[in-house]
């Protein structure tokens, strides 16, 4: 049996109601009193320098409230450098930059002020390629970034394109490759693409009288918005209130500020009347923010029997016209470029670089599902220069408890070894061969992806639980609810805890004004970090509820036990159970805290102390992070000769989930991930020319549909590696469920074929030609 | 611009309305009668967020307008239950874990059940044709697709 009630057990979302009967209220669906519409001037131009804005018909244009230009609002935004204006000032970067703004009483008002801006562009080179950025001869898309304020983990290089140089040292590489009797070298690339979360970006903002800033929006980290706009605006962070309605998919996507700024800047010149900004899909593709490209240049040493001796990358993320978070993204996926594997030499520049694109940010995965990509091609080519099996090569370097990581530090509760064993063996590995060609014609193939990321360290975040009179309680924190499942993870915590019905627990909505300080929710961090606040919560009203039961009981607190299951005990001078007890699920009839304080549990987690700084130039350190995930997926896939279509079969997706906590939420989270994994393998991809985005609209930029995902999907969550610092052991599964497919469909492809996948996404035109050789291959046997 | 009057019935209310003759049907459900359940996630028809049922039959709500519905029966999410009485298909995304973020779910729900009003119980391959215009970003489709099988099997056997 279970040493657990409700935790390990499938719940449903408490959420679903209204979102099946269309009562849920997302930001789009809010109009508030006497609220106005803003519309957005965009550039039509990717790079240029603006000669001169004339908006003054606009300003006299019906119903027109407002007018913003960039002059107007110098506030610079950059998490990592400040470089991002409200509103282009003197030169525009991308194709879609916002240039003015108008709000007026419709949208339709706006939007035909908006056509009466006269703008003068003078139209600059765009920088459209990430290698030709790097190249002395470039343009640049900032004269001057020495000007910029930066966060001074980062280095960026003056009179270049380069946002950062990351760089990562472990061992000795050129003695490594000295010594290898294998060395392989290839270079790959990932397109870059979009979030396409169902529902644009929007925000609606308001400036009361004392010049307090209040922004509905779909922020998913809205505490890190606070932050942005407050060192923007040169705000104290007690002057703005982000209120976050349900979110419409995040995905990263929403991590930044994209229109929260521009309804800020509106509605701090409408006396007191909110704006919305809301952004038509176009402008969320042009102007919303990307899953930076990349281009890998790797090198892996291997000895002959297997042993991998060295891995070296030179890699160039395509980080567009501002840098907003993407060094972070270049960083996290330099650490794990080298694969969950044992590697004692290894060596990893990254550069983060500017293009006139649009802008890199965070998105699932955040850089490892491509590194992934880069690092399994290697690993199968390694095996293929070996003769060995890719699984039998992979199970002989993978990670294992007490290693030394690639930045140096002792890795545990390491659970890869079982999911590449469960995900091969879901799969049907051992024995089968890894193409061949179907009675109908058709080439199969099967390939293996394994992946390692980290949560982002230090951390912090907290919540409080509220117990009622009734027995019922409200947990609250600023951890968003983005489709994920946040909201019924926390709740399943605190039943378990304290013993309270799940169904007599409710979630509040997030308002930096009321609920409690959160760092963000990303990085796949919010069961971990806040399930351990959340326990720490339920300790705290434990205490409290004691307290007033010893009270009531008229005994020493000392002798009131709560047990498991929400049960209170009254024990003798010897410690032994009396016989009087009470029931947690019984507290409204009980009356034991009924007419006492009120009960107010609160509990906070950080990750300070056990993070180490690591060394600038080497990256190695004691500890880097809270808590390392890792994953395998194992993959079938089917290519058409003729039309060279890929059809992904099945899926089996193994993850190092350290203890489940939510089956079911799980498992939404494994079947989402793979079919969004796929559809970043086959289908998505920006395609620019002169830094002019070709595909900007839901009809040519594919997201799989229904039909794209008829896919066989085996879910094994792995428990055998819980996580000791972890709330009941468990690790985080948002990010993990997709970082793994596109390695594994790519080397599923590559085995089918007999090639390298040199570049993601797969289409047909790249594989034409290998799919006739292959056939030819099979005929001549 | 142009206005005309438009006479619809919608979730089972009667509306005589002015409405310009530029508006959408889903501008006019969403902005003049605040029925937000069908929502725009891309104005092109492509994303099937804004689906509502028009005389029975799914229909983009953003690539209609409103003077085209006149004489027409609208039914939307708002009005697919009976009062507290959630509808088969309504139960059973809940049920079945077929809702994440929610923003496509009133839009693949009245498509599925168009579908099957319609085929009664259609295999799983032709529900996955039939809900090809409704676009989902978190779920992979594996649930609803699973969801709407098993509710359209119930209601066939009752």
């Amino acid at each position: 049996m279970s040493e657990y009630t409700v935790i390990g057990k499938p719940a449903l979302r408490k959420d679903s109601h209204d979102k099946v009967t269309g009562s849920a209220q997302f930001c789009a669906d809010i109009t508030l009193t006497g609220m106005l519409h803003g519309a957005v001037l965009r550039s039509k131009v990717p790079h240029g320098i603006i000669k001169s804005i004339d908006v003054s018909a606009a300003k006299e244009a019906e119903g027109v409230r407002a007018v913003v230009t960039g002059e107007e609002v110098p506030y610079r935004l950059g998490r990592s450098i400040m470089d991002q204006t409200f509103l282009a000032i003197d030169k525009v970067r991308h194709e879609g930059e916002p240039i003015a703004l108008v709000a007026a009483d419709t949208l339709e008002q706006a939007y035909a002020a908006v056509r009466m801006i006269k703008v003068d562009i003078e139209p600059l080179p765009a920088v459209n390629d990430v290698l030709e950025a790097m190249k002395p001869e470039s343009a640049l898309v900032h004269d001057r970034l020495e000007d910029y304020w930066h966060v001074d983990t980062i280095r960026p290089v003056n009179g270049t394109n380069i946002y950062d140089h990351f760089t990562l040292r472990k061992g000795d590489v050129d003695k490594a490759f000295a010594e290898a009797d294998v060395i392989v070298e290839n270079e790959y690339d990932c397109a870059i693409l979009h979030h396409a979360a169902i529902e644009n970006h929007l925000a609606i903002a308001k400036v009361d009288g004392s010049g307090k800033i209040t922004v509905w929006s779909p922020a998913q980290s809205p505490y890190y918005i606070r932050g942005e706009l407050s060192r923007a605006l040169k705000v104290p962070e007690n002057k703005i209130r982000v209120i976050v309605p349900p979110i419409g998919g995040g995905f990263g996507g929403k991590l930044e500020a994209r229109a929260e700024q521009l309804a800020i800047a509106l509605a701090m010149k409408t006396h007191g009347r909110p704006v919305k900004v809301a952004f038509s899909r176009e402008e969320d593709f042009l102007a919303g923010t990307v899953r930076a490209g990349v281009h890998f240049k790797m090198r892996t040493a291997a000895r002959k029997d297997g042993k991998i001796l060295a891995v070296e990358s030179t890699n160039w993320w395509d980080s567009g016209a501002y840098s907003t978070i993407s060094p972070t993204v270049t960083l996290k996926a330099n650490v794990i470029l080298a694969g969950p594997y044992e590697v004692d030499n290894v060596k990893m520049d990254g550069y983060c670089v500017a293009t006139n694109k649009q802008l890199g940010t965070a998105q699932r995965g955040f850089g490892v599902a491509e590194a992934s990509y880069a690092h399994e091609q290697q690993m199968d080519a390694v095996a293929k220069a070996l003769g060995m099996d890719p699984y039998e090569l992979r199970m002989k370097n993978v990670m294992v408890d007490g290693c030394k990581g690639h930045t140096g530090e002792k890795m545990f509760a390491v659970g890869i070894k079982e999911c590449l064993k469960e995900a091969a063996e879901g799969l049907g590995w051992e024995g089968h061969p890894t193409s061949w060609i179907t009675e109908d014609g058709k080439i199969r193939g099967r390939g293996l992806g394994t992946f390692m990321k980290f949560t982002g360290t230090p951390s912090y975040t907290s919540a409080t639980i509220k117990l009622n009179f009734d027995g019922s309680a409200v947990v609250s924190y600023s951890t968003t609810e983005l489709g994920q499942g946040v909201g019924i993870v926390i709740p399943q915590i605190v039943a378990e805890e304290l013993g309270i019905p799940l169904e007599l627990i409710s979630t509040v909505q997030v308002d930096t004004d009321h609920t409690p300080l959160d760092k963000t929710t990303t990085s796949s961090r919010a069961t971990y970090h806040l399930g351990n606040a959340t326990i720490k919560a339920a300790e705290d009203a434990r205490r409290q509820i004691c307290q007033w039961v010893a009270f009531k009981w008229k005994t020493p607190v000392e002798r009131i036990e709560f047990k498991k299951g929400g049960i209170i005990v009254q024990l003798d001078e010897q410690g032994k159970p009396t016989g009087k007890q009470a029931r947690m699920d019984e507290l409204a009839k009980n009356g034991l805290i009924k007419n006492g304080e009120p009960i107010l549990g609160y509990g906070s987690y950080e990750t300070t102390n056990i993070w180490h700084k690591p060394d600038p130039e080497t990256y190695q350190t004691e500890r880097l992070t809270a808590m390392w995930f890792f994953g395998a997926n194992a993959a079938e896939v089917e290519i058409d000769p003729d039309t060279a279509k890929i059809r992904v079969v099945k899926v089996v997706a193994a993850h190092d989930i350290g203890k489940t906590l939510n089956p079911l939420g799980c498992l939404q989270q494994v079947e989402g991930g793979v079919i969004m994994g796929i559809g970043n393998t086959l289908l998505e991809e920006f395609i620019h020319r002169d830094g002019y985005l070709m595909n900007g609209n839901m009809v040519d930029f594919k997201i799989p549909t229904s039909m794209d995902s008829d896919v066989e999907i085996e879910m094994r969550l792995i428990e055998s590696s819980p996580h000791p610092e972890g709330p009941y052991g468990a690790k985080g599964i948002g990010e993990p469920a997709m970082c793994a497919t596109q390695s594994a469909v790519a080397s599923a492809v590559a085995h089918a074929l007999g090639v390298p996948v040199v570049h993601v996404p797969i289409k047909g035109e790249h594989i034409l030609a290998a799919c006739r050789k292959r056939l030819e291959e099979a005929n001549d046997r | 611009m142009f206005k005309k009057e438009i006479n619809i019935m919608v979730n089972n209310e009667h509306y005589v309305r002015e409405v310009a003759v530029n508006r959408t049907l889903l501008e006019f459900l969403r902005e003049d009668l605040g029925l937000t359940g069908a929502k725009e996630g891309c104005n092109e028809g492509e994303c099937g967020a804004c689906t509502v049922l028009v005389d029975g039959k799914p229909v983009n709500s953003c690539l209609m307008l409103a003077v085209e519905a006149d004489g027409s029966y609208i039914l939307t999410i708002e009005g697919l239950a009976k009062g507290d009485l959630l509808h088969p298909l309504q139960q059973a995304f809940i049920d079945e874990g077929a809702v994440q973020c929610g923003f496509c779910t009133p839009g693949m729900i009245m498509t599925a059940k168009a579908i099957l009003d319609e085929y009664g119980n259609p295999s799983e391959k032709e529900i996955r044709k039939l809900m090809e215009g409704n676009l989902c970003r978190c779920t992979g489709y594996t649930r609803v697709i699973k969801t709407v099988k098993k509710t359209a099997e119930a209601l066939a056997a009752k």
